[in-house]
């Protein structure tokens, strides 16, 4: 076989190197980005006023005092609350006391406020394909509340139903998936695979549980 | 089917046989059957669009750095010099449709073919449980690029819906 000429290599490589830009091997890509204007149900008999509020995977507030700021929460009254499904940890923060805890990436948070508010929460879904390791879920386990899963969903999710994240998230058929509705205080709930499952709700978190087996990796999951 | 099977299980005794039981019976069955048969599993998504095509020259990251101004990565350098295009859309809608066609609302304020930095702001203000949609893409003198992503996971063609908006 008669060797390939210098020029022939470089042309080679400058074609390579043209390929490697031209079909999507860099991490860039054109993600969405949101603002909302999230409305806030008022405390009442529990569960009311419990809002499951979901956050943009990437956002601009860095701890629960930030949340506070953004959706105008009383200090004092107004608190954040997050739960680690991984070890049962339930973060929480009263708005304007000191030492806010970090917030937790693709965690909900649970906010509550002694009257109604609103605020507007920014920020932006990852590309398909950028990994979303916060939106790893877990089994139940003691103690509680460990395996709840209280699951950010995205504000582009071409999901429109509970049994649609069932499957978009490979969750097992002992998987239930919960709703609350905070200003009312009614919940919804679905067995995967099982009938009636509840419709999904811009803005809010679902709550994820399932018995036994390992944890579910957090995918990026199908979106608009 | 619902119907046959409450038939065949009418007993052979006298009160079964009375006409106004066993009417009782059948219509009991035939609401039940209807009930059953027009109670949707679950809602039902809109069908997406096709799948995108892999893109080229698309933006980088784009990421919030306040509550209203976003910013972008420009794309590849072997893309050339580029323009950028910024637009919003109104976030209930696309959630409903679970698309980005129907709920376009225009190019954002010096975004179509802007020469600056990739930056953007909106300080509109959405109504209570609504909200924007953004998107930013490079565009050149001549072709367009992308509002396409670069792997699986996009359900829809946002090029196609999109075609024609911020040339």
């Amino acid at each position: 076989m008669t060797p390939l000429k210098r020029h022939t290599w470089w042309a080679v490589a400058a074609v390579l190197v043209l390929a490697f830009f031209l079909t999507g091997e860099s991490p860039r890509a054109t993600n969405m980005g949101f603002r909302m204007n999230r409305g806030i149900a008022p405390l009442g008999p529990f569960p009311i006023g419990q809002n499951w509020v979901a956050l943009p995977y990437t956002n601009i507030y860095t701890n629960a005092q930030d949340i506070c700021n953004a959706l105008g929460l009383a200090p004092g009254f107004g608190a954040v609350r997050q739960i680690a499904a991984d070890t049962g940890v339930t973060f929480s923060h009263v708005c304007g006391n000191a030492g806010p805890y970090a917030l937790l990436t693709g965690r909900c948070v649970i906010v509550l406020n002694n009257v109604a508010t609103n605020g507007i929460l920014a920020g932006s879904h990852p590309a398909a394909g950028v990994a979303t390791p916060g939106f790893t879920l877990f089994p139940l386990a003691p103690p509680p509340p460990r395996g709840m899963n209280l699951y950010p969903v995205p504000y582009n999710s071409a999901a429109c139903s509970a049994q649609d994240l069932c499957v978009q998230l490979a969750l097992p058929a002992t998987a239930t998936v919960r709703r609350l509705n905070a200003f009312t205080g009614v919940t919804q709930s679905h067995t995967c695979g099982g009938a009636g499952a509840f419709p999904l709700i811009l803005g809010e978190c679902v709550s994820i549980t399932f018995p036994g087996g390992g944890p579910i990796p957090g995918i990026n999951p199908p979106h608009f | 089917m619902t119907v046959i099977a409450v038939r065949l299980r009418i007993p052979e005794d006298v009160e079964m046989k009375h006409p106004l039981v066993r009417l009782f019976l059948f219509l009991s069955a035939v609401f039940v059957s209807a009930a059953l048969l027009s109670a949707p599993a679950y809602a039902q998504c809109p069908v997406p669009a096709p799948a995108p095509p892999a893109p080229v020259c698309e933006e980088g990251g784009l990421v919030f750095g306040g509550a209203a101004a976003f910013t972008w990565a420009l794309p590849a350098p072997l893309c050339g010099p580029v323009v950028n295009d910024a637009l919003a859309g109104n976030l209930a809608v696309a959630w409903a449709t679970k698309s980005v066609g129907a709920s376009f609302i225009g190019c954002l304020a010096g975004e179509d073919d802007a020469a600056g930095p990739p930056a953007a702001a909106d300080i509109a203000v959405p109504p209570i449980g609504g909200g924007f949609w953004y998107l930013a893409r490079a565009s050149t003198p001549g072709p367009d690029f992308t509002w396409n992503e670069a792997a699986p996971g996009q359900a829809i063609d946002r090029d196609a819906l999109l075609a024609g908006v911020c040339p």
